[in-house]
């Protein structure tokens, strides 16, 4: 269960690598979102690793 | 709108008060402890990261490079996503090993002073350039809410503020590896404070500069191109990937953030928490960001951008937001200044002050002195910030000045990487790739700024930011000298054995053997560099934490102790020092030698870690360390005694059997040589450990003065166990004495059966031809009786009864050698309930036919005394006890009979008023054919009956030792458990 929760991780940074640092990076920054897009992806990084934590916690205890 | 300067100095100060006062309720208990400990004030904390560069820096930097400013962010968030496999090891060796600082941890794994001592001065120097920006964020917001140049004392009398401060929060504790709560509790106070302050800031410009949200997303619509000029460096590549890639190092690397992240964390579980929250609490400190750019764009304010949150208050002409905004900046600048001071200065007091001071004289108080240093060494590090700030044309943005110090904290990657992934890094490799990224790293970054004219740069290629540039060239050239350094040159065995630890490939300490004889070595080590007082302290503390005492000797318990100290002494004083405290030569109290010598120790050693770290076990190792318990509990409690030697003879395992038998504790017999064993067990074990056989059988041992008869086993032990464990030999022992003693018994009835079956054999022989006689014998008396007189055959006549009585008295001995040989198989008779007074009774009664027996028997039989049992046979035992009693007894005189119960027994005593029974002969009493009386008047039978019968009547008889005016015979007779239902066998 640990190591399906490490993999959780390392996908989720293959995610946040592939929103902000990437091709697919300069693309989507180009496509005249407002201001605020920016803080999307984060919100949605922040709120995956939050649950996947979440999970093991419950996994720990 | 204008604030006075007064009033802001005055807020200032307030401000820092109330803060101050936050870590006093904090440290001194007035704060609720599960607030204290939570893992949301853990995160807060770690909002130092924000500083004034954040709260007043990120909007210039947006002004100037769009979103690029959110990398800074964006790479703490990538560090804190990849937690479990960067920090979290880094957590685990910063808490087992008490590493308190970065330059611990560098040395920890390179060793050696120089390491620290390069780190710090380096991480010294890169970070000055960020002190000084705090200063600067605060003269400046100060200049621009009282629009006149700041005076010439404001950054003093800031830098001494700070410094006062700082050294109330920090300089208290006695150590390092103290946790500050005061501190962490204050500094999450601040960065709440800080988010408030942007956030109040952001919606004030929503609701205010703009007339609402939709005033505002109108307004962003209508001008585009601010809006594109914001995603610009994300597709046009250039400083995005630098900053993000600087953020993610600075994340750990810097000292204020290690300090928040590792020293400072209470329970590794808040960790986990911060893995997301603290990205979370940076997001929501950035929103506020680009509406406060936009704003001060809408407004068109004329001054830096830095500053727009506050030229926009002063728009606003609210003073009350202007200062709550302004106080967000101090808390800001004093949280970064207060934090980052301390966590240098524990670098300087541990790889500068300490091993130049602790070679002289002994310190006389040396807790004292570190306090002292402590808060000198706070003083200094400001000061330089501030020389730094008075020296330096500051030109550059506040970016600008905090990027220099976040490459400078990137020299360290290579060897944090080393550290985590890296076995074959060594010190060479560190010290080499660390001097030269330094170098590049002044060249590039600090060279430029002292010499504004310098052309050095001018020479760089063209079209390639300075940032990128610089991160380029000094983490290469840093890298590649780290990894030539590393190749070219072999790790210490020091080295190794850290690396293991950093690769968690062992959870444990250096190995080695303590060769330390007890405890007072330690003491002595320290004594000799710390000072008496602090040597004891450490001893006791040490002591305490691996539950020993002061009197300890064994080779594996000192090895636990020996690390524990080493441990405690690395948070007080860094690891360098703590291991050349332990090691010097006139003391060096680890013997680093592998020799199959220390195999023994070492897996007692391990097993101690193991105990003292199970609560760490997870999963398959936790199942494995029950399993591993489980086995050595069996081997514990096994029935036989167990010991196991290694090749040099020294006992590793004694099992609780060998310490009964024995009488050797555990403690006194663990990681002895078998001939340092107490005697006789060093003449046995020793002697057989060290012969070929593998058993021994029937070994007489005198212990206490009595003897024990032992069976030993022996085999070797092959060493194919993977474990350090060497050859070495296991050795069971058994006991055998009780065995011995039922075999005699055994014997004993055996003998006694052959003699009933003789005694019936020859009774039943003699039986017939006696009865022929005894006939001839009856029938002559009777024919002469009726011979006349004249015949005078009064002699023949004598003669014959002569004979008769003989013959009656050869009856008797064969009728007594039938009842006993009968006696002996009476065991498969019935028993049934019989009323024990009157057997006795009845006892008494045909006693008293014998004219002989003129003797005052006493009864003391309660009426009601029921055992289980032949009526007959009972009357048997009491019969020939009170006989002899009688025959034993003058004439008048008293036999007494008395019968008292518990709960399992009946205890029925005869008492005689002779002169008692030899002690020599009391043993044989109960022998058949042995008799005290007169030859002639007993057959030796009687008490061997009794005997008999008692024992088929699961009881026993014995002779009370005690009572010496006479002879008390005591029968026991089992206590009938259930009720009687039935009639009693009269």
């Amino acid at each position: 269960m640990q190591s399906k929760r490490q993999d959780h991780t390392l996908l989720i940074l293959i995610a946040a690598v592939f929103l902000f640092v990437s091709p697919f990076t300069s693309w989507w920054s180009t496509l005249e979102f407002p201001w605020y897009a920016i803080f999307l992806p984060w919100s949605l990084v922040v709120a995956l690793v939050a649950v996947n934590q979440h999970w093991q916690n419950l996994d720990d205890d | 709108m204008t604030i006075e300067l007064w009033w802001l100095f005055a807020f200032t100060i307030g401000y820092l008060a109330l803060l101050f006062l936050v870590a006093w309720a904090a440290d001194s208990g007035k704060l609720p402890q599960r607030v204290i400990s939570n893992p949301i004030i853990y995160t807060l904390s770690l909002g130092v990261y924000a500083t004034s560069w954040t709260y007043y820096g990120s909007v210039g930097l947006a002004h100037t490079s769009g979103f690029a400013f959110l990398t800074i962010y964006l790479g703490v968030t990538g560090a804190f996503l990849l937690g479990p496999y960067i920090l979290r090891p880094l957590l685990r060796l910063c808490r087992e090993h008490q590493l308190v600082s970065i330059a611990d941890l560098m040395a920890f794994r390179y060793g050696g002073r120089g390491t620290g001592l390069l780190v710090t001065i380096f991480m010294l120097v890169g970070i000055l350039p960020y002190i000084s920006l705090q200063i600067r964020a605060v003269t400046e917001s100060v200049s621009v809410l009282t629009r006149s140049p700041p005076p010439g004392l404001l950054a003093f009398s800031f830098s001494v503020l700070i410094t006062i401060f700082a050294v109330l929060f920090g300089s208290h504790h006695l150590s390092q590896r103290e946790k500050h709560h005061g501190l962490v509790v204050a500094i999450a106070f601040e960065s709440a404070f800080k988010l408030f302050a942007l956030l109040v800031a952001g919606i004030v410009v929503m609701t205010s500069v703009f007339s609402s949200p939709a005033d505002f997303t109108r307004w962003s619509n209508e001008h585009p191109e601010a809006v594109s000029k914001l995603y610009e460096p994300m597709h046009t590549g250039g400083m995005w990937p630098t900053l993000l890639f600087l953020a993610f190092t600075a994340a750990f690397l810097l000292p204020r953030q290690y300090h928040m992240t590792f020293t400072e964390n209470e329970k590794p579980k808040h960790l986990s928490t911060a893995y997301w929250l603290f990205p979370l609490y940076l997001l929501l400190l950035n929103l506020p960001i680009i509406p406060i750019l936009f704003a001060g764009e809408h407004l068109g304010l004329s001054m830096q951008p830095d500053f727009y949150v506050l030229g926009i208050m002063q728009h606003l002409d609210s003073k009350a937001l202007a200062i709550l905004v302004f106080l967000g900046g101090v808390s800001a600048a004093s949280a970064m200044m207060i934090v980052t001071t301390l966590a240098l200065s524990y670098m300087v007091l541990n790889y500068v002050l300490l091993p130049a001071s602790l070679s002289g004289n002994t310190p006389t108080d040396f807790y004292q002195r570190l306090t002292w240093n402590k808060r000198v060494v706070v003083s200094l590090i400001i000061a330089a910030g501030y020389g730094f700030y008075i020296v330096i044309e500051l030109n550059e943005g506040l970016a600008s000045l905090g990027l220099i110090s976040f490459v400078a904290a990137a020299q360290l990657l290579p060897g944090v990487l080393g550290l985590l992934f890296w076995p074959r890094a060594n010190r060479v490799g560190f010290l080499a790739g660390l001097t030269g990224g330094a170098v590049v790293w002044v060249l590039l970054l600090i060279w430029p700024l002292l010499n504004p004219s310098s052309t050095l740069l001018e020479s760089l290629p063209a079209h390639s930011d300075i940032w990128t540039l610089a991160t380029f060239c000094t983490l290469s050239v840093n890298s590649v000298l780290f990894i030539i350094g590393s190749l070219l040159s072999h790790p210490t065995l020091e080295e190794e054995n850290a690396a293991q630890l950093a690769l968690a490939q062992s959870s444990f300490g250096t190995s080695g053997q303590s060769v330390a004889r007890s405890t007072v070595n330690y003491r002595y080590a320290m004594q000799t560099v710390l000072g008496t007082k602090v040597a004891e302290d450490e001893l006791q503390r040490a002591l305490d934490q691996t539950d020993l005492s002061m009197d300890e000797t064994r080779p594996a318990e000192l090895r636990l102790l020996h690390e524990q100290i080493e441990r405690n002494l690395t948070g007080l004083i860094g690891p360098t020092l703590a291991r050349e405290i332990l090691r010097l030569k006139r003391n060096d109290l680890l013997s680093t030698t592998s020799s199959p010598s220390a195999n023994a120790p070492d897996n007692r050693l391990l097993e101690l870690r193991l105990e003292t770290s199970r609560e760490r076990m997870k999963g398959m190792t936790r199942q494995l360390d029950d399993l591993r318990r489980y086995l050595r509990e069996v081997l514990y409690h096994l029935p036989l005694g167990v010991c196991s030697v290694d090749d040099e003879g020294k006992v590793y395992l004694w099992n609780s059997a060998m310490e009964s038998l024995t009488g050797v504790p555990e403690r006194n017999a663990q990681d002895r040589a078998t001939d340092a064993l107490p005697d006789p067990w060093r003449t046995v074990l020793h002697d057989f450990a060290q012969s070929n056989e593998e058993h021994r059988l029937r070994c007489k041992i005198t212990q206490n003065d009595s003897v024990m008869s032992i069976n030993l086993h022996k085999a070797s032990i092959p060493n194919r166990a993977g474990l350090r464990a060497g050859a070495g030999q296991v050795i069971l022992m058994e006991d055998r004495t009780h065995l011995d003693t039922l075999e005699s018994e055994l014997a004993h009835s055996e003998r006694l059966a052959s003699i009933g079956r003789l005694a019936a054999g020859v009774a039943h022989e003699i039986g017939n031809p006696l009865t022929g006689i005894a006939s001839i014998a009856q029938n002559l008396q009777y024919e002469l009786k009726e011979e006349p007189p004249e015949h005078n055959t009064t002699v023949v006549r004598e003669h014959t009864g002569d004979i008769l009585d003989q013959v009656n008295r050869i009856n008797d001995i064969v009728r007594s050698l039938l009842t006993f040989s009968h006696a002996e198989s009476i065991s498969g008779t019935p028993h049934e309930l019989v009323k024990l007074s009157e057997v006795i009774e009845e006892a008494v009664r045909l006693v008293k036919l014998a004219p002989q027996h003129r003797h005052n028997i006493e009864l003391n039989v309660p009426e009601e005394t029921y055992v289980n049992g032949d009526a007959n046979h009972l009357a048997q035992i009491f019969l020939n006890l009170i006989n002899n009693a009688c025959d034993a007894s003058p004439d008048e005189s008293s036999v007494i009979v008395t019968c008292e119960s518990t709960a399992e027994w009946h205890s029925i005593s005869v008492t005689d008023s002779g002169d008692g029974i030899n002690p020599s002969v009391r043993e044989q009493i109960f022998e058949p054919f042995f008799t005290t009386k007169p030859v002639g008047s007993g057959t030796g039978l009687g008490l061997s009956m009794v005997y008999s019968l008692v024992t088929d009547h699961g009881g026993s008889v014995r002779i009370d030792e005690e009572y010496n005016s006479g002879t008390r015979m005591i029968v026991q007779l089992p206590v009938v458990k259930q009720d009687p239902q039935s009639a009693p066998v009269q």
